[in-house]
């Protein structure tokens, strides 16, 4: 179905049915999709997509909520089972759960993306479906598993509330176990409230028919800390567009990523941080390996505003090409306007070193060997700070890979 | 030529006396803004030939159905394009300055901070001078040493009328007219410009300059220089005013084409100091230059330097297409920024051949209110073998009012070729200039040598008399912003 029938018929169902105020903004954001007709050059939101997946999809949504639960594995483990988009709502000392509903209709329109062109949002807003919000309570150390399972067909547009109170230590996962032709559009808001500590590890692996668009919108308040890591061994597109504010002096913020790409597989990359505060500190990581005919392209931008002194941001993006027809485009972008500030980008793209090559043959070790072992170490460094179960599952999938790379 | 542009061309070989500008264009100026009239009245005023009026008109059509590139780091008033005058010629005497007492003393200052000499200060300064002036006679010396060897060094409206072939072969072969808008309307009505030809295995003597050119006549807004170096030859060309030239709000869009056949290199250094606006942003050049440098045969080599301190807005991105195997492409840059000058100003290297390299180092300064960026694109082609790219940008920041930005493109797709970028941004060393203020130098002069030191790497590949001056230059760019 075209998007405009899909218009027509899907934007005012589900959770903000029949509000006005809603529907008029998204009249607004439809006209100004079907304006700029998808315009890719000048809007990095389109890199690598295929316009037909947006102008031309079969929406599907059914709300279920028997299957979505939410278990404790200890007092402190949480795993909470989303299911097409809906979760068990729950409360407890530790932490809240709840679905979103037509009265978060407030917090629905304030948050803070107007200034981002990205169509993927616009999609998000317009198709809105599904959402939770999470909040999790001052003073507590928790790990929680998220694990989304989108059923065959179903068309997810997603918008969840995360905030996480202060003081608070999270080790948040997601997990995402997408059965066949699902769409996932996924917009997280994050707010980070002082001294709170959070670690979010994004674990990405699914067959080739689904889609999954994750956006994410952090903001950080004063010594505060968010950490996040990007796996994707998908074999279907990924979207991974992550933004973070540091709003509160001496907060820090690291996007990291890793991508394993083969076949025709497809991933475009995005971080941004905006230095709001004073001696902030960033860091964006973002890694790939492509083989076959793969695609990927990764922006990172560090802003740093006017009153920002003392900021330290970094940034970094490393591609290796195992083959010709695959190709990596990177755009690493600084934007400063504070004097006293310490930032730095570096980019490199290029094939697997010859030299290092050379000298593991040289000692007996075969071509494929060899290939692997450069390959692992490529990212090993960033799995050392990682949690032992996750940093195994991370292990057995680039074996896995390595091991289809190398016929 | 097709029906269309042949009856376009009737019309106005019939039209031409009926508007009667051809009589009385010695004492005027042409009207202001720019149609067919125009475009026409420039051509036949340069004596062209018809195919060149075909050419230029057929850009101009082009230019008509494009609008301005919009995605640069750049704010500025849309530019009225029936606000211009697209040919000025020569002014009369009557309108310049008698002598140097009626030229700004500031710009005389600056003059002789840079060294310049007295005769030369005039002809800057764009005083009545008379035809005995020292260069003129400089210039023809040297144009005969030039014709000896082969070389053609000539206005590029010279070079329509004597070398047709050429001209015909490589104008916008590198800067297609249909680019961009910009590439467009100076195809359309470029007035002057340089055409540099060096012959097979002649390595040029000397360095090739606009400057002496420029002495005997006026260049345009609408600049077009054509360089081409053939096989195995070797050619430094030194672009620039080195000096000031006091012009308010200006809109230059010059064209820049370089040709490297098998084995030729081209050197092409540049110090751009247009006037840059006054303290509180007023005035100043609109500087939209589009330079290409193509790298057709095998082992050629071009390297762009650039040291850019005046314009208001610059805009500027002299770039390499490296197509033939083993061809070499380098840029170096310094652009200082001060007041509220903006720059976004950067290259582009297309790999195209195998054994491609680049090189690129950029160093960008920004004070006062200015915001200066970097932009850049390195890509590989599919069929670049073991092609390689080092890429250096940093960027120094003094004043807490200034931006500094730094935009790189990476495009990858071949698997045996390297991309390497790097990039920095900092302040100026705190512990390195209490240690040049402890050995007595004023902060100005410190922050001016660490400035310098900050450069250096650039300012070390331009040729010698010009390395001195843009040495100045920079510290001048540094005046009154440091304290």
């Amino acid at each position: 179905m075209t998007f405009e029938n899909n218009f027509i018929n899907h934007s005012k169902e589900y959770i903000f049915l029949d509000n006005d105020i809603l529907s008029n903004q998204r009249k607004k954001i439809f006209k100004k999709i079907i304006q700029k007709n998808y315009d890719k050059k000048n809007n990095e939101s389109l890199k690598n997509i295929t316009i037909s997946d947006l102008s031309k999809f079969n929406y599907f949504y059914k709300p279920i909520q028997e299957k979505s639960q939410v278990s404790l594995i200890d007092d402190f483990n949480y795993e909470i089972k989303v299911v097409n988009g809906i979760c068990k709502n729950y409360e407890d000392d530790n932490i809240e759960i709840r679905n979103l509903t037509s009265l978060d209709f407030k917090s629905f329109l304030n948050q803070d993306n107007s200034n981002v062109d990205d169509i993927i949002i616009d999609f998000n807003k317009i198709f809105l479906n599904s959402g939770f919000f999470f909040n999790i309570k001052s003073n507590t150390k928790l790990h929680i598993r998220l694990i989304h399972d989108t059923s065959d067909n179903f068309t997810i547009f997603q918008n969840n509330f995360i905030n996480f109170k202060k003081k608070s230590e999270v080790q948040l996962e997601d997990h995402f176990n997408l059965t066949n032709n699902s769409i996932n559009n996924i917009n997280y808001n994050i707010s980070i409230e002082e001294y709170a500590v959070i670690k979010h590890n994004i674990f990405q692996n699914f067959a080739n028919s689904n889609k999954l668009y994750l956006t994410s919108n952090t903001v950080c308040e004063k010594n505060s800390s968010y950490n996040q890591n990007t796996y994707n061994f998908s074999d279907g597109f990924v979207r991974n567009f992550h933004h973070a504010y540091l709003n509160g002096e001496f907060s820090n913020a690291s996007l990291y990523g890793c991508f394993f790409l083969k076949n025709k597989n497809v991933c475009s990359n995005k971080t941004n941080i905006i230095h709001n505060a004073e001696n902030c500190v960033s860091d964006q990581t973002y890694k790939g390996i492509l083989n076959d005919y793969s695609k990927a392209n990764y922006y990172s931008n560090t802003f740093v505003s006017e009153n920002a002194q003392k900021t330290e941001g970094y940034q970094l993006s490393k591609g290796i090409l195992l083959t010709d027809n695959c190709s990596f485009f990177s755009k690493p972008e600084l934007k400063i306007f504070a004097d006293d500030v310490k930032c730095s980008h570096g980019s490199t793209i290029g094939p697997v070193d010859e030299s290092a090559l050379y000298y593991l043959r040289s000692r007996g070790i075969s071509k494929n060997e060899a290939m692997k072992m450069i390959i692992s170490s490529f990212i090993e460094e960033d799995l050392q700070n990682l949690d032992k179960d996750i940093a195994e599952k991370i292990s057995n999938n680039l074996s896995d890979y390595l091991n289809c790379l190398v016929k | 030529m097709d029906t269309k542009t042949s009856q376009t061309l009737d019309k106005y070989a019939q039209d031409k006396y009926k508007y009667g500008f051809v009589t009385d264009i010695e004492s005027n100026r042409p009207k202001k803004g720019l149609d067919e009239d125009i475009i026409t009245f420039i051509s036949q005023k340069k004596n062209e030939p018809k195919w060149m009026l075909t050419w230029r008109l057929d850009c101009y059509k082009k230019w008509l159905k494009m609008s301005d590139p919009q995605w640069a780091n750049l704010k500025f008033p849309e530019i009225d394009y029936q606000d211009i005058y697209y040919y000025s010629a020569p002014k009369g005497f009557e309108e310049k300055p008698k002598d140097l007492s009626e030229v700004d003393p500031k710009l005389i200052e600056t003059y002789n901070k840079l060294g310049i000499p007295l005769e030369e200060q005039k002809v800057l300064a764009g005083v009545a001078v008379d035809a005995v002036f020292d260069s003129v006679s400089v210039a023809t010396t040297y144009k005969g040493e030039l014709e000896k060897l082969g070389i053609v060094f000539c206005s590029i409206s010279e070079a329509v009328q004597k070398h047709p072939e050429l001209v015909k072969k490589y104008l916008g072969s590198v800067i297609p007219p249909g680019d961009h808008s910009f590439s467009a309307l100076n195809s359309a009505v470029f007035t002057d410009g340089s055409f540099v030809y060096v012959p097979e295995n002649v390595k040029c003597p000397m360095e090739l300059s606009t400057y002496f050119r420029i002495n005997a006549e006026e260049t345009g807004q609408f600049e077009r220089t054509l360089i081409i170096a053939d096989k195995g030859s070797y050619v430094s060309y030194l672009e620039g005013c080195t000096a000031p030239q006091r012009d308010t709000n200006q809109l230059h869009a010059a064209n820049v084409e370089l040709i490297a056949l098998e084995d030729a290199e081209i050197k092409y250094s540049t110090v751009q100091n247009w006037y840059p606006g006054d303290e509180d942003g007023k005035g100043g050049i609109y500087n939209f230059v589009t330079k290409r440098g193509l790298c057709k045969g095998k082992n050629s080599k071009i390297s762009w330097t650039q040291v850019e301190t005046g314009s208001a807005i610059t805009w500027k991105y002299p770039s390499c297409i490296l197509k033939g195997d083993n061809s070499i492409g380098e840029f170096y840059s310094v652009a200082i920024t001060n007041n509220f000058q903006q720059a976004d100003t950067g290259t582009k290297m297309t790999h195209i051949g195998k054994n491609t390299r680049s090189k690129i180092i950029s160093k960008g300064i920004s004070l006062g209110h200015s915001q200066n960026t970097y932009r850049g694109n390195v890509s590989f082609l599919r069929k670049a073998d073991k092609a390689r790219n080092y890429t250096q940008c940093d960027s120094l920041l003094v004043g807490n009012k200034c931006g500094a930005h730094t935009i790189p493109y990476i495009d990858s797709k071949n698997n045996s070729a390297i991309v390497e970028h790097e990039a920095s941004t900092s302040k100026i060393n705190e512990g390195q200039l209490y240690y040049c203020r402890q050995r007595g130098l004023s902060h100005e002069e410190a922050v001016s040598l660490i400035v310098n030191g900050f450069c250096k790497q650039v300012l070390q590949e331009l040729p010698m008399e010009f390395a001195v001056e843009a040495q100045k230059l920079v510290s001048i760019s540094l005046e009154g912003s440091v304290g």
